[in-house]
């Protein structure tokens, strides 16, 4: 290079050690955008506004159209690829703040204190009270066909990645993508560490996928996350279908109300720390899907009565469908002999209406009318029977 | 036999253990398609070769991040280091690190359109890791950018360039290549476009390149922000070989491979090769090799020929329009700095006209640059346009001259040649400029292309290229009136982000903009760019 010499040491190089005249005495970016919280913060500096809407997408500060369009004409991004509307989406943030550093950082955390989990487990032998037909039946099984479950709900996630329309929700997606494609690999690394250490497991993928592919368990479940995946190309619609509906309904029901609370049952105490970490997914998912449905949407001054208008249509179409699916978890309650003794340790009725509870108290408020999910959850029931009958 | 294993603390679950299953992982639901559908076929049994899961791909990513922000925000701060760059290669930086911020954050949903469209697990996951990463890449320059404003002594450009990019007509070509070229179309299109073209090869001159270059002007930031970002782009260029290879074994697909490839190469290198050379050449105070020969090594030899020497085995060639970039790769810097200067009050940052020293350096290096481009420069140093009390502006000198520019409805680049044009290229009456401008009609508008490759596209499908451009959204506008609506003024209202020179007083305002009286015109239409009034 030209004059190496003068610049071979350039952090200290008095050379480039100048002082300028400061011409400018603002400092912080975004000084046109409206924080979230009293000041601009980080998580909005690297990364509010980076979406180059033109200004006919509600909020976007460009001017002009789309350069390049896909063969027909559809645009780069196009408000029409939702129904929901807003007046700015760049109203929207996540509570928490996940941009990239803070995700990465927990979820290095999450499995360091896995491998200590394994690591502890292994030594203090404490996988040698599990029930052998808990471990064989349900977590080489059914737990397996959790895991293809949120590997479909990943794949589901791919369309409103590409396609939403704001920077800061792009980035709470990308996170819960990552979040289910990390629930299915966790769940995957239980079975192979089951594997090394019991008879009765299998870290072979075939037995879950001939459940999630061919038994009644998963039938509706699997329906589910196939129609939000496929046929469903609203990206607003996939996040309120997977988010407010399907997770909080059927995600709970078979994590937290059967496998979490049965595992112990079974001598098993390793799986409820493993689904520890997708329940902190689905919490982290549930702050900016409320901040998305019940502030930037359900709260917007123009069009906020459509948007829970449109919510209540939503969760008509949706609900029958997971508390289908939820219906057909519940024979997992039959699942172990242990199980099917009946002696109280798992009903599946009573979690059912927990579920339907706990979801009215933190959905309910979204809708402009009531949801009786509970009249939804028998006409579910009756419908199920008939069908096994 | 279980017990006898489990004394041993060895018992690991290795991220490897692990990925070996993620291929059984889906399964073929009846009704489920792309929702991004493709003319390409894929295998669906394409494996991937980094083999990472999402913990072990966090862990390696939080180790990076606390190399990166620690030294960011302990040593250098300390240091100051944002107070020592050479005040051109900062302001250099405000264009750079805006363009590629949007480059980045395109990448998440172009990767995310890619995960959507292939149907083999393994590339799902490779796809899905490429996602977070251009999240991390969007968020690393927007902390570059956060960080540069906090230190160097000139903060604007660094810190509302979201907002006043949409007044910037080179923004266009940028958002056109790096942003809607990765996010629409066919997605083998879009992974041509995103990982075989802009990664493979132009990243590496852009990222790695620009690091040397940027250390030898006294920025450390840069360094320390880029080669971080590089590390992860080696997985982006195995995504896309991975992509070709997914495609080529299928007869069928090679039918169109050899064009799209060509098409990508064309709408990546109309973007990058100018603007970096621009910002390598006319940004720098300490200058490394010549943007010409750079390229060369790592574009047309590296690429052109190392990497797509991969592909020959399968019928895939080099893309033939290599040897027509390599002519823009020498001039085509030249000519777009000239745009830039002649639309200087848009930019969103400060620039200024070659010295003595960097004239003797360009004619050294680009022999005929003097009696080209040179002379252009010199008639506006001999005008003052620098200098607001003298009520001048570079594009009066060029449409005094009958050099108008257009923008080509492609690649949305700038059309101005004041540099020698390709042998055989004449100067007409209705090409004026000698460049390879074309125009045609089509649907009641006129179109400028920039070449036959661009022209090749719109012909094509035209109906994927009909955003209006810079100067027919802002036909009739005054230029001032075009600063104040984009927001690219200072804090006080008045004083313009961007300058035409680095000096700290002399200092544009909307009102000395304004007393050019100077208005965009659009030139397909009023056969000028510019009009006085």
């Amino acid at each position: 290079m030209e004059h190496a010499p003068d610049f071979r040491r350039t952090l200290l190089n008095p050379r480039f050690d100048t002082h300028e005249t400061v011409l400018e005495e603002r400092r912080a970016p975004l000084s046109f955008a409206m924080p979230y919280g009293t000041r601009i913060s980080e998580y909005e500096q690297v990364l509010l506004y980076a979406q180059p809407n033109p200004d006919w997408i509600p909020g976007g500060l460009g001017v002009g159209g789309w350069a390049t369009a896909f063969p027909g004409g559809r645009g780069a991004w196009e408000n029409y690829t939702t129904e929901a509307k807003t007046t700015d989406w760049f109203v929207f943030r996540d509570p928490e703040g996940r941009w990239q550093r803070p995700y990465v950082s927990e979820k290095a955390d999450e499995w360091r204190e896995i491998q200590r989990l394994i690591t502890t487990t292994a030594t203090r032998r404490s996988y040698r009270g599990i029930d052998p037909e808990w471990t064989g039946k349900v977590l080489c099984g059914h737990l397996g066909a959790l895991a293809l479950h949120d590997y479909g709900m990943f794949m589901a996630l791919a369309a409103p990645t590409r396609d939403c329309l704001v920077d800061t929700l792009r980035a709470a997606i990308v996170a819960t993508a990552l979040d289910h494609l990390d629930n299915a690999q966790m769940i995957q690394a239980e079975k192979v560490f089951l594997a090394q250490v019991s008879d009765q497991a299998t870290a072979e993928i075939a037995p879950s996928k001939a459940l999630w592919l061919e038994d009644d368990t998963w039938a509706q479940a699997r329906r589910v996350v196939e129609e939000i995946w496929g046929p469903t190309y609203d990206h607003i619609e996939i996040l309120f279908a997977m988010h407010v509906i399907h997770e909080p309904l059927f995600g709970r029901f078979v994590r937290d109300e059967f496998l979490m609370q049965a595992a112990p049952l079974h001598g098993d105490l390793f799986t409820p720390r493993i689904l520890g970490y997708a329940a902190r997914g689905a919490e982290a998912a549930h702050a900016w899907i409320m901040e998305l449905f019940a502030r930037t949407l359900g709260g917007d001054p123009k069009f906020g009565p459509y948007n829970r208008t449109l919510m209540h249509f939503w969760a008509e179409k949706w609900l029958p469908l997971s508390l289908g699916a939820m219906t057909g978890a519940a024979k997992l309650g039959s699942a172990t002999a242990r199980l099917r003794r009946g002696d109280g340790a798992f009903d599946a009725q009573a979690a059912q209406r927990r579920v339907c509870d706990d979801w009215l108290d933190r959905f309910g408020l979204l809708f402009d009318k009531p949801i009786d999910i509970h009249g939804a959850l028998r006409k579910a029931s009756v419908q199920a029977r008939e069908e096994a009958a | 036999m279980a017990d006898g294993i489990a004394m041993n603390r060895d018992v690991k679950v290795a991220a490897q253990d692990v990925h070996r299953w993620l291929q059984d992982m889906g399964w073929n639901a009846p009704g489920v398609r792309s929702k991004y559908p493709s003319k390409y076929r894929f295998n669906p049994g394409t494996r991937e070769q980094f083999k990472l899961i999402v913990g072990e791909y966090c862990r390696m990513e939080e180790e990076k991040d606390d190399r990166q922000y620690g030294s960011l925000s302990d040593g250098m701060a300390r240091l100051e280091a944002g107070r020592r760059v050479e005040p051109r290669w900062a302001e250099a930086m405000k264009f750079v690190s805006n363009f590629l911020e949007m480059g980045e954050y395109a990448s998440i949903a172009g990767s995310a359109l890619l995960y959507d469209a292939v149907t083999s697990p393994e590339q799902r996951n490779g796809y899905l890791a490429q996602v977070e990463d251009e999240v991390r890449h969007t968020n690393q320059l927007g902390y570059l950018k956060k960080y540069f404003a906090s230190q160097y002594h000139d903060p604007a450009g660094f810190t509302d360039a979201r907002r006043h990019r949409y007044g910037n007509p080179l923004f266009m070509s940028n958002r056109q290549q790096a942003c809607e070229a990765f996010v629409s179309g066919d997605p083998v299109q879009v992974s041509l476009n995103l990982q075989m073209v802009a990664e493979a090869c132009f990243t590496n001159p852009l990222v790695v390149a620009m690091t040397q270059l940027a250390a030898a002007n006294g920025d450390e930031i840069t360094p320390t922000v880029f080669l971080s970002i590089q590390s992860d782009e080696l997985r982006h260029m195995a995504n896309g070989y991975h992509t070709m290879v997914s495609v080529v074994d299928d007869a069928d697909n090679m039918q169109y491979l050899q064009t799209d490839l060509e098409n990508a190469f064309w709408i990546q290198h109309k973007g990058f090769t100018p603007m970096v050379g621009r910002a390598f050449e006319y940004g720098a105070v300490n200058r490394g090799d010549p943007w010409a020969e750079t390229w060369d090594r790592w574009v047309y030899e590296d690429w052109g020929g190392i990497w797509m020497g991969r592909f020959s085995r399968f019928g895939l060639e080099s893309p033939r329009n290599l040897p027509d970039a390599k002519f823009e790769a020498y001039w085509g810097q030249h000519d777009a700095f000239a745009a830039m200067f002649a639309l200087w009050p848009f930019i969103g940052c400060r620039i200024e006209l070659p010295t003595p020293r960097d004239q003797d350096w360009f004619e050294k290096h680009y022999p005929g640059w003097g009696d080209s481009a040179g002379q252009v420069f010199q008639e506006w140093e001999r005008q003052g346009v620098a200098d607001p009390a003298n009520r001048t502006m570079p594009v009066e000198w060029l449409t005094a001259n009958k050099k108008h520019i257009a923008m080509c409805r492609v690649c949305q680049s700038t059309i101005l040649k004041v540099t020698p044009g390709r042998p055989g290229t004449v100067a007409t009456e209705r090409n004026p400029t000698g460049c390879d401008l074309r125009i045609t009609e089509y649907a009641g508008r006129r179109h400028a292309f920039c070449s036959h490759w661009c022209e090749r596209m719109f012909l094509t499908e035209p109906e994927r290229y009909t955003a209006q451009n810079f100067f027919e959204i802002f036909d009739g506008w005054e230029l001032s009136e075009i600063v104040r609506a984009t927001g690219g003024v200072r804090s006080d209202g008045q004083t313009l982000v961007a300058q035409p020179h680095l000096r700290s007083d002399r200092l544009w305002t909307l009102d000395d903009l304004a007393a050019c009286r100077i208005s965009i015109r659009n030139p397909l239409t009023a056969g000028v760019s510019f009009e006085k009034h």
